[in-house]
This record gives structure tokens, sequence and C-alpha cells, in this order.
């Protein structure tokens, strides 16, 4: 067997290669959509394999969105803490609608970026998000 | 044989290259999101506009229902209201039209690459079009602008391709946007396209929906009525039948276990070359482009032959071969050309003619003869009145050509090009095979390495042979569990990848220089075009032509076997032939058994009469045109099989199989009895109508007078009386739809200029093949055929838009063939008596000679003018 039958030439490798991360990104796009939707018949935690005891997150705060999702306790710990971090306003009620938004947005930005632990697409859909989330917080803050 | 010589423009198919090839852009990043389905259906007007009232769409990710919208158009506050208190009661989100394209279609279709799922998909998207034109790219194809043209947003918003291939097919995607091409052109799943691919027939909804057991069923609702809750739930039920069926039918794909996304099958072909694809196969080609055209110039298609005319033919039987092209494939050891690394091509002429020579009936019965090299042989041929393949309008009119079996000539110097099996049925119909002046024998040489792959459960090894080893799983199957969907769709698949894919080219719109190969032995010609054909993926038209005259040297056998067994046959199409008297048929499809190339035992050739009391009799028209029927007592007719070629167009009011039984019928006592008399007035109370949807842009300037008429809206045409008209006048008119159902349509039958179903039938009966003549008896006589230099002419791809030209004449739908001949050349050659002949004024001739020589072309009506004569040179 010769180096090439080891080796497929670099052209199908990154064609393939790109492939795969679409398909990725494509299952974290309708894995958002799921979210929106309240994941329906999620069978465990959403943001990761467990299937123990499940908590309900509010992916925006409880004061900006009625959404939940089911999450493992650690993974709910995580994405608090991450909350944490988010717009000082995030806790706070009467929010204006925007930055309602916004926060859903960092919400779903968060999930995927657990998610995104494991899996790359996760990732960058998680950057896009926040990056939107950026932009609607900052449209609402002025 | 028919007495007198005739000449005849004579048509051979060609090959076309541009001079300049064309790379064409090809988005490199596709990959649909086939996680997230967006479903929906909408419900329209009943009046001739079809203007969308409102729809209803499910989102879907991962198998969950997520959302449903309810979008509205056109309805009034009141039926608004309706909508929105349904909507609110089931907790479905309400959107207008266009914020339902806004919001939802476009985010989703084209940001998050969504899977868009409809049953006939082109008629709902062109109702979420805000407007429409022709396709800047592809003139034949609609163009739909999914926002107003008065939005700042326009010219920035991707809309719709929709390009019409056929009833069961269109090509749909997302157009670039200004100054910007698309990386993804969007996944569009028309269930009408995949459920027909799958099952090999066409559907409604509804009968799609049986056909994969679905557990919704297709509702009734009264569609003109005011929109209420039981409409809006007829609509529901409908976008929950189509998940139901787009869950079905992805899961009956995936059995076949095929790469290709399901938005890219549109038929059964696809899936025969998705299978190809899979397994990697890349049909080596023939070098020389001559040698190719001479090949395509060689392709004739299916033989179809109605042998007794008007005549009452009792006592026969309806032998069929069993899946005749798969079965040439494996006979003739197709597999090696189309996976073998190149094919050379070897001058064999000696050789080929002593092997023709020597060969017998007995021979052809044995499967070492089929498997013979020589098989695969392009024969250049002098003819001397052998029953040879000659396609040509039969006419001195302008008719498009058909393909008759006739007594050929040829004029000193010139040859036609046969493939070996076509001269060996023409030995076996005529005694003997006509003078091979040049052959050339084609031999794989090498293998390509191929992928093991398994379909529908069965695997194929990297050296096994694809169609052979699905074929044998197929007959496997059937003796199992008998007729499984399995069974189905392994028959589907051989029969779509063994032939049709092989000769299968595109007709792109390209102006520019071509080359056209084939029209002669030697030389290839430059011409003009704005037309080019695109080979298909797997275009080897060695393959697809000598698998062609395979079937034609299959059913000279039949005739030769049976005439031997003191038989006769009456009627032929492609695979199959009715033979009397039918006591001969077991013996004859005995004979046959020899030649089954699978490993598994199966009837090569079977007796497929369909189930009957007494004895089967056959009356046929012309081609296509035929009914078997018996006789009960008295001489009452009941009839078996009708075919409804040539009718199946006109709409009936009626259930069309019992009404085109009572038309045999009665087509039988008048016309075997010699008596028209009476004519078919009992059938004048039905208008000749056609239901039509408007798919392409070419004939909006014949919708101009029907106001506001959009993309595939369906429309009626309506035919007039010629005799009724003045000389030269249209004989139809689009009329807005009509639905046969409504009193209004039987009204159509009583305007003074209407053609009636008594006209189309009193047609229909007089109806011949102009390719033979038929003598007293009612048998056919085969046409004596003197093919000159002269009345060579090449033909373009044929059968576009075939349903339209069939509907609409192929001036009002266009599509003809292009047609080519040699026009330079002869123009130069040309001298006093060719112009007298061809009826063209020779100072006129001398002129566009000297503008020939000077500019290098002629343009315009003096060209159009030029080749008319020419084409028309018998």
């Amino acid at each position: 067997m010769t180096a090439a039958n080891h080796f497929p030439p670099l052209g199908r490798v990154t064609a393939a290669a790109r492939e795969a991360f679409q398909e990725s990104l494509n299952e974290a796009s309708a894995w958002v959509e799921w979210l929106r939707a309240g994941a329906p018949n999620a069978k465990g935690c959403v943001a990761c394999p467990a299937t123990g005891p499940l908590e309900r997150h509010h992916v925006a705060g409880e004061h900006n969105s009625d959404l939940v999702v089911p999450v493992c306790i650690p993974c709910h710990r995580r994405l608090s803490e991450r909350q944490n971090g988010w717009d000082f306003r995030w806790n706070e009620e009467g929010n204006p609608p925007k930055l309602k938004e916004a926060l859903l947005l960092r919400g779903f930005s968060d999930l995927c970026e657990e998610r995104g632990r494991v899996d790359a697409a996760f990732h960058l859909l998680g950057k896009r998000l926040r990056a939107q989330s950026s932009i609607i917080g900052r449209g609402a803050a002025s | 044989m028919s007495g007198e010589t005739e000449s005849f423009p004579v048509y051979l198919r060609v090959l076309t290259r541009p001079k300049k090839e064309r790379s064409e852009w090809e988005p490199s990043d596709e990959k649909p999101n086939d996680h997230l389905w967006l479903v929906f259906d909408t419900e329209t007007t009943t009046d001739y506009r079809q203007d969308p009232r409102f729809g209803v769409a499910r989102v879907y990710a991962f198998g969950n229902l997520l959302r449903t919208y309810a979008f509205y158009e056109k309805v009034a506050d009141e039926e608004r209201e309706t909508i929105l208190a349904w909507a609110k009661a089931r907790g479905f989100e309400v959107l207008s039209r266009q914020e339902f394209v806004k919001n939802v279609f476009l985010p989703l279709a084209l940001e998050q690459r969504a899977v868009v799922v409809g049953f006939n998909l082109p008629f709902d998207l062109s109702r979420l079009a805000a407007s429409w034109s022709p396709s800047r790219k592809n003139g034949a194809a609609w163009r739909f602008n999914l926002v107003g043209k008065d939005e700042p947003s326009f010219a920035y918003t991707p809309g719709i391709r929709v390009e019409h291939i056929d009833s069961r097919k269109s090509f749909v995607s997302f157009t670039g946007v200004k100054g910007k091409r698309l990386a993804f052109r969007g996944a569009f799943i028309d269930l009408k396209s995949l459920s027909a691919a799958l099952t090999g027939e066409g559907h409604s909804l509804k009968s799609a929906g049986e056909a994969f057991g679905c557990t919704h069923k297709k509702t009734e609702a009264d569609l003109g009525g005011p929109v209420t809750e039981e409409l809006l739930g007829y609509c529901l039920n409908d976008v929950d039948l189509t998940v139901e069926l787009y869950v079905k039918a992805l899961a009956r794909y995936r059995e076949f276990n095929l790469h290709e996304h399901p938005s890219r099958v549109f038929s059964s072909a696809s899936l025969g070359k998705a299978a190809f694809r899979a397994r990697g196969v890349r049909p080596p080609t023939v070098e020389d482009p001559k040698l190719v055209g001479r090949i395509m110039a060689a392709f004739y298609a299916g033989k179809v032959e109605c042998r007794v005319v008007r005549r009452e033919v009792p006592d026969v039987a309806v032998l069929d071969f069993t899946s005749q092209y798969p079965s040439l494939y494996c006979l003739l050891g197709a597999e090696r050309f189309l996976t073998g690394a190149r094919i050379e091509a070897r001058e064999a002429t000696e050789e080929v003619r002593a092997w023709v020579d020597g060969l017998t009936v007995d021979d052809l019965l044995k499967r070492e003869t089929w498997a013979n090299p020589r098989m695969w042989s392009l024969c250049e041929v002098e003819a001397d009145g052998e029953i040879l393949p000659v396609r040509s309008p039969y006419s001195t009119k302008v008719e498009p050509p058909t393909i008759g079996w006739n007594h050929v000539t040829t004029e000193g110097g010139v040859t036609l090009p046969y493939l070996l099996p076509d001269l060996l049925a023409a030995k076996l119909l005529g005694g003997k095979p006509p003078k091979i002046v040049r052959a050339v024998s084609f031999v794989p040489i090498g293998s390509q390495s191929l992928n093991p792959i398994s379909i529908l459960g069965t695997e194929v090894g990297p050296d096994d042979n694809l169609i052979q080893t699905l074929s044998e799983a197929r007959i496997i199957e059937k003796g199992k569990n008998g007729k499984s969907p399995r069974e189905h769709g392994l028959k589907i698949l051989v029969n779509a990848a063994s032939y049709g894919v092989f000769v299968e080219v595109n007709v792109k719109r390209q102006s520019g220089e071509m080359e056209v190969c084939g029209l002669d032995s030697e030389e290839s010609f430059e011409e003009d075009g704005a037309k080019v054909e695109e080979p298909g993926k797997l275009f080897s038209p060695l393959l697809g032509a000598t698998i062609a005259s395979g079937s034609h040297l299959l059913l000279a056998l039949l005739d030769t076997v049976s005439a031997k067994r003191g038989g006769e046959v009456v009627y032929s199409d492609t695979d199959s032939a009715f033979v009397t008297p039918s006591r001969v048929a077991p013996e004859i499809a005995k004979e046959f058994d020899a030649l089954n190339p699978y490993s598994v035992p199966t009837d090569f050739l079977k007796d497929e009469t369909p189930e009957h009391g007494g004895t089967v009799s056959f009356f046929g028209l012309s081609s296509k045109r035929y009914c078997l029927f018996e006789r009960g007592r008295g001489g009452r007719i009941r009839v078996l099989k009708a075919s409804d070629h040539g009718l199946g167009m006109f709409q009936l009011p009626t259930d069309r199989e019992e009404f085109v039984e009572r038309v045999w019928e009665r087509l039988v006592r008048s016309v075997a009895d010699g008596d028209l008399s009476d004519g078919f007035e009992e059938f004048g109370y039905l208008p000749a109508t056609a239901e039509f949807a408007l798919t392409t842009p070419a004939l909006l300037p014949r919708v101009a007078s029907v106001d506001r008429v959009r993309p595939f809206n369906f429309l009626t045409i309506r035919y007039l009386d010629p005799a009724a008209l003045p000389d030269g006048a249209e004989t139809l008119e689009l009329l807005p739809f009509h639905s046969p159902k409504d009193p209004e349509w039987l009204a159509l039958a009583e305007r003074d200029d209407a053609k009636t179903w008594a006209h189309l039938l009193e047609a229909y009966a007089k109806h011949r093949d102009r390719k033979y003549e038929v003598a007293p008896d009612g048998r056919i006589a085969r046409r004596s055929v003197l093919v000159k230099k002269s009345s060579l002419v090449g033909l373009g791809k044929e059968g576009t838009k075939l349903a339209a030209r069939l509907k609409l004449g192929s001036k009002v739908a266009g599509g003809t063939p292009s047609v080519f001949v040699d026009w330079k050349r002869r123009l130069l050659a040309m001298g006093r008596a060719e112009a007298r002949r061809l009826g063209l004024p020779w100072n006129r001739v001398g002129g566009w000679k000297r503008t020939l020589g000077r500019t290098g072309t002629l343009r315009g009506d003096a060209l159009k003018r030029l080749k008319a004569a020419l084409v028309g040179a018998g």
C-alpha cells in the first residue's frame, strides 16, 4: 500500500471536514430552535447527556421570559454562574422588550457554549448569538 | 413491402458540443439542515385568479413540532377574526403573508437552511410571492419575488427560481441577491416528486398518503365558501398529512442508503444516478467526439408497432420480457463498459462481417452470443432494402419525426450508422443484413476501483455487477414476499439505472459556436446556436444506444420464433408483444428461457395476458392506441385493457378508466364494422378541454387576456373546431380554470366553435401511423425509403416540454428540438439544379454565397429560408 492510500488528497479532506462542520452547525441551529420552543419531548438535560435529576432553567432569567428548559444540576449551576456575569439588569423586573430579547439570545448563547465545550459548531453559534445579543442589548440601552 | 421507393428527410440524433467550454458556478457548501423542517400549505380563492387566502405552516426540529403559524393574505375582516380565534384557541401564531415570509420563511429556509416541505411546492411557493417575472438566468424559469418591489430590502432579498420540467418535477432554488451569489440554494422537497420517484407513479396528496400508509387522511371541505374553522382544520390536516408523508417517504428513501439529499431526488432516474455515484462510477467515454456523435446517430429508442390495423384479431396472448432493460444490461455485459478505466475503439470490419453472416436464430437464443464483445460494434452500412429503423416525418409536410422499421436503401456514397444488434435484427426480419462498409468494435480496458454499497438491504461488493445483484435480490424477494415495498424499490432502481441515464442530456440556453458531430461519418461541422446540450452525469451513449438496439433485436427474435411456431406478432411495444394464436405463447416463451441472464431462475419472457374468461381479442388503430377485449354472450364486448394514449390529456367529468373502456367498446364496434356513419355524436355533449398550469413564462403572452394570473395557476385550454373557424385562426384558447364537475364546463360544448369529444373520437378513430402503409387485409406494409445525402438532417434532444407541446402545440409551447444541417458547405456547393430542386431563386443563392464568403455566416431570414429548404428536402 502506498502513502497515497493512507492520505487522501487534502482537497477531499477539507471538503469532508467542511461538510461535517456545516452539519454540526445545522444541528446547533435546529437545537436552538428546539430550545426556543421549550425543548419539547426532552429526554434529559438539554446541555449535556445527563438523564439524572433535572431542574428547570429560565433561559433569560425569570423576569425576562417564561421560557424554561430542563437541565441537570451541575449544568444549571454553571449556567446560573454565567448569568451572574450578564448585564446587571438581567435580574431586574420591568426591562424593555429589546433588552429582554437580548437576554434571551444571551441565554441561548450560554446554552450553546455549554454544549460547545465538546462541539466546536455549538461554540461558534454561541459566539454569534452572543454578538447578536450584545448588539440588540446596546440598542436597548440607548 | 410497399411498392414505390420514397424519399423523406431522415433525422439522425447528433451530438452538439460548445466550441468554448464554459464552467458554471456551483455552490460548494450546500449542506441543508435536515434537523429543521418547515412544512406548509396554502388555500386559495377558487376563482380563476387562485389568489392566496390563508395558509398553515408548521416548524419541526429533530422531528418535534415546535411552532404552528397561520398566515393570511386575501381575507375579509370577519374571516381574519375567525383565523385569529381559531389560532388563539390552539396556541398558534397569526401573521400576514408578508410577515410570514420575512420573519419565518426566509430566516428558516435560508439562514438556518431548514428543509422546506410541501406537496406540489411550486404552486404553494407561487402563492407566497409578492410578484413574479421570468428568471434572468433562465428564461424558461420563473423568479418569485418574496417581498414587494416597493420595499427598500427588495434587491437584497433572495427570490425563488422555479423551473418546471414536467408534471412530476420542478427545480426550485433561491436566487442570488444584488451583487452576491448565495452559498446555499435552499432545500425544497416537493413530495409530489419524491413520492413519484419512490413509487414510480404520479400521485395526488390523497393517493400518496394511501400509497405510503399514512394514518392522516385527506379530508373534504367547501373550498369556495368563507374561511371557517372547518376550512382551517382542513388546511391543518393537509399539513399534518404532508408531514406524515414526508416522514414515511424519507424512511423509504433512507432504505436505499444513498448519499443524495432528498431535495435533489426528482425522479426514479435520480435514484439510479445516486446509486452509481455511491459506487464511485465515472463512466469512461469514447475519446473521439466524431465517433461519439456517430453512436448517438445510431440511437433509436424503443420499438412500437401496430401490425394489424383496424381489424379485430381474436385469440391473442401478451408476452412480456422481464425487466427488459436491466436484463439487457446484464445479458450484454454493459457493466464492463460502465466501470472500465477507458473504452478503446478497434477497427473490426472483416471480423464483424464474418460473425454477422455466420449467426443463426439458434445462436441468438444463447446467452454466449449476447455476451460476445462483437455485439458492441458500430457499423457504417450501405443498405439495399433491408428492414432498419429510420427516424423521419414520413411526409413531405412539416411533421415531427417518428421511428419506423422500413426497407431502407442508401444512395451511392451514403452510409448510415447502426449498432450491431440492429443489423442482426435486420437479418432476422429481412433474411439478410445490410452491407457493412466499416465496423468499429469497442473494448473496455482496465477497471475502476469501486466502493461497496448496501441498497435496500442488498450488499453490492466492489466487483459485483450492480444491476445484476439488485435484480437477483428483487427476484428472490418477489419469490419470498410477493410484491413488497422492497421488491418495488429494487424494481424502480434497476429500471431507472439501466438505460435512460446513459443517454440523458439537458438543454441549456447558451449562445455561441458549437460543433455538431454525427451527421456525417467523416466530418463534423460548426453551427451557431442558442441552446447547448449538456451531457448528464452518467452520459454514455454507447451503453444507452446498444441496450436500446438490443431491445429491437429481442423483438425481432420474438417475431422470428413466433413465425417458426406458426404464430404472428400483431402488436409490439418496447418490451412486450401480442401474439396470435395464444396457444403458441408458452412454446415461444420457453425458447427464450436460455437467455435468462440471472443466476436465479425466472421467466425471461412471460405471459402477461390480462385475466379473462374466454379468448382475448386485440384491436389496434396505431402505435400505442389499442385495446384487448373479450366477447361475451351475443358478441358483447368486455374491454380488458385499453390505452388512453392521445386521450389522456383531455378533461372528463367521470371516471377516466370506465370512460376509456366505453370509448374502446364503441371504437371496436364501429370501426371494425366499418360503420362510422353516425360519428360519435353521443359524446358531443362533452367539450374538448384540457387542464393546464401556467408553468413557464413563455406562456404569459397567451394569458394576457386573463387578468393577473399567477405562475402555476391552473387554466383550462378550450379546443376549437377548425371547421367553424376562418382559415389560419387559432384552434385553442386559454380560459380561467373550469372544473369538469361544474355545469359551466358542460356549457362550453354548446358554443358554436366548440370542439367536442365527438370530434376528438372521430379523429382518433381515423388516426394512422405515418411510418407505415396499410395493406387491404389490415396488415401494415413497410415503406421503401431511399436515404440521400441531401435528406440527412441532424436532430437535437427530443422531448422537452412534451406535455405543453401536446396540449398547446409546439408553436406556442416551444421546446421543439433543434435541427442541424451543414448549411455552409451545402450552400457553397449548391448549383443551379440543386437550387431549383429546393425551390430557391438562383440570384438569391448567389447573393447568400457572396455574403457567406465575405462575413463567414448568414443571418436572419436568409438563413431561416435556406435552412428550411435544406431540412425539408426529402
